[in-house]
């Protein structure tokens, strides 16, 4: 259940059971929170799988400092389980952004436009709701990334 | 993988003293303003072992604490004396049983969940430049290795693998059974 | 024509527990009826909405309905796609509030059948043939899709179980037929076959049993 990513020469794995396990759990709750139906931050159009290759690296690292800056610490409150969850998922993104940061980032990691823009267009959304309500979002779309990964 | 976290008892005398848990993993420190979080199964508990396994569920390290209360009164935390990350876990050799039914070469693993891979190397005897290894994830019953030859003796060992840390553990003992029937020369 | 429901007062209790019950990706809404009221003059509307867009969607098949069940298959096949759906009850002029689903994501939140399977023995052996799960179709007449297409990671868990020795064994395969060779002859063998697609997504067992052959060296003369 460990889904190995190569960028380039660097590989990178990411416990997919331990992060659908921990998010399943507070899956129902999260996005019951979440109001705004009418916004999806991680779109289909701009997936991790279909980024160009040479910017998945970049995209993918922007991904998950995005989540580790602005989501997770904004969703610990909430139950004991809860809090202990996200904790779990939250521990497990540092781990994969820690094993990424060790690949030669300058040749693998290049940020190209179109990293860039996908990026932006994730912020630019996430930053046009209150931080609350949008990290709640980012973290109910958490089964998007990890579909997106699994695919890529 | 299983953790567990230890600690010595505190006495106070005539009363009972309840312990409480909580963990910090490197996220908490570095972007959670150095935040605990309780383990509640082992908040208000009366033993001094708290398993820690759910909460310590990423390969990085890991702060914990625990501290004595008795009525409104609560002791200083006690904390580690250094991280613990999960890649330090000892792996032992699994449990095997290996039997022949027939032609068929049979294997019984312990079960030890979803972390776990096994991977068994068997060959003929007489014959160990010859090694097969197969990898099987978590296993529930007696599983099916190969269909031996009449009359040939094989021989099976097997460790445990663990993908999450990329850390496996020593062989199993070597044991060997021989397929029915008469060897043909 | 769907009573307008601004004309309407919606005073009525809601619906209730409104969720998708999805199996191989064919999906379905289910929802209890408000609480206190009689059932049969009750009439449903059903709306569902592709997460990330602002439109609710009519569904045809899920207008002026009496059931509280609908299939959303239709609406639903894009499994790239995250919906959600709501109910609104009628009765005699008047009207609840919706009732909304939780997110419904098609490709984790759907449901495997244990697959169906044929057997076969000879002598000292049986083979396993397994029938490729399909998922819904869009219309019948057209090509199946199938399972596999879609999971990639798709593999079966087969038993074999020894009914005279009482021994099991496992075998994990990716083509959909599995041979076993060297049994015993005159055995009753019990086979159990899952779909296993990932640590969180796999079916039921689907279980059969055959008897191989009797041995020819005993065959009368």
């Amino acid at each position: 259940s460990l889904k190995q990513l190569h960028f380039g020469h660097c590989m990178v794995s990411v416990d997919m059971y331990e992060m659908r396990k921990g998010f399943g759990d507070i899956k129902e709750m999260t996005q019951s929170q979440d109001q705004h139906t009418s916004i999806r931050l991680l779109h289909g159009s701009h997936s991790l799988q279909n980024t160009k290759s040479e910017d998945r690296c970049c995209f993918f690292h922007y991904l998950l400092k995005f989540y580790l800056v602005n989501v997770f610490n904004q969703c610990t409150e909430g139950n004991n389980f809860h809090q202990r969850r996200v904790s779990r998922i939250a521990n497990n993104f540092l781990s994969i952004k820690k094993e990424l940061t060790l690949c030669d980032t300058v040749t693998t990691c290049s940020c190209g436009k179109e990293a860039n823009q996908r990026y932006e267009q994730i912020l630019n959304q996430f930053q046009r709701m209150d931080s609350h309500s949008a990290a709640v979002k980012a973290l109910g779309e958490l089964d998007i990334l990890l579909d997106w990964i699994d695919k890529t | 993988m299983k953790h567990f976290l230890v600690w010595s008892p505190v006495t106070v005398p005539g009363a009972a003293v309840k312990y409480s848990v909580e963990f910090q993993g490197e996220y908490e420190r570095d972007y959670a303003n150095d935040s605990w979080i309780p383990i509640g199964e082992c908040t208000g508990i009366s033993v001094t072992q708290c398993d820690i396994t759910e909460d310590i569920s990423a390969t990085v390290p890991y702060d914990l604490r625990v501290r004595a209360g008795v009525g409104t009164q609560a002791s200083h935390w006690a904390t580690l004396s250094s991280f613990f990350n999960r890649v330090t876990t000892s792996l032992i050799p699994p449990m095997l049983t290996v039997t022949a039914d027939g032609y068929h070469l049979l294997v019984e693993l312990e079960r030890l969940g979803p972390a776990f891979e096994f991977w068994i190397y068997y060959w003929k005897k007489g014959q160990g430049h010859k090694v097969y290894r197969k990898v099987v994830k978590d296993s529930s019953t007696t599983l099916h290795m190969d269909t031996m030859e009449a009359g040939t003796e094989y021989c099976v060992k097997a460790q445990t693998y663990v993908e999450a840390i990329n850390r496996s553990s020593n062989f199993s003992q070597v044991q060997c059974v021989r397929a029915e029937g008469k060897a043909i020369l | 024509a769907e009573p307008v429901a601004s004309a309407l007062r919606c005073t009525l209790p809601s619906p209730r527990n409104v969720h998708f019950v999805s199996r191989n990706l064919k999906n379905v809404l289910h929802w209890l009826p408000p609480e206190g009221i009689p059932e049969d003059k009750l009439i449903y509307s059903v709306k569902y909405l592709v997460y990330g867009t602002a439109r609710w969607i009519n569904d045809a098949e899920c207008r002026n309905i009496s059931q509280t069940w609908c299939d959303l298959s239709h609406g639903t096949s894009d499994h790239k796609e995250l919906y959600h759906a709501r109910v609104k009850a009628f009765l005699n002029g008047s009207c609840s509030s919706w009732t909304e689903s939780p997110r419904f994501n098609p490709l984790t939140d759907t449901k495997i059948d244990p697959p169906a399977f044929a057997l076969s023995s000879a002598e000292k052996s049986i083979s396993v043939i397994v029938a490729a799960p399909k998922t819904w179709s869009r219309n019948s007449r057209n090509e199946p899709n199938y399972l596999h297409e879609i999971y990639p990671t798709l593999q079966y868990n087969v038993s074999v179980f020894n009914t005279k020795k009482k021994t099991q064994w496992m075998f994990c395969i990716k083509s959909n037929r599995l041979d076993v060779f060297h049994l015993e002859s005159n055995t009753v063998y019990c086979v159990t076959v899952q779909v296993y697609i990932m640590p969180l997504l796999f079916s039921g067992l689907s279980k059969d049993c055959i008897a191989t052959l009797r041995d020819s060296a005993f065959k009368e003369a």
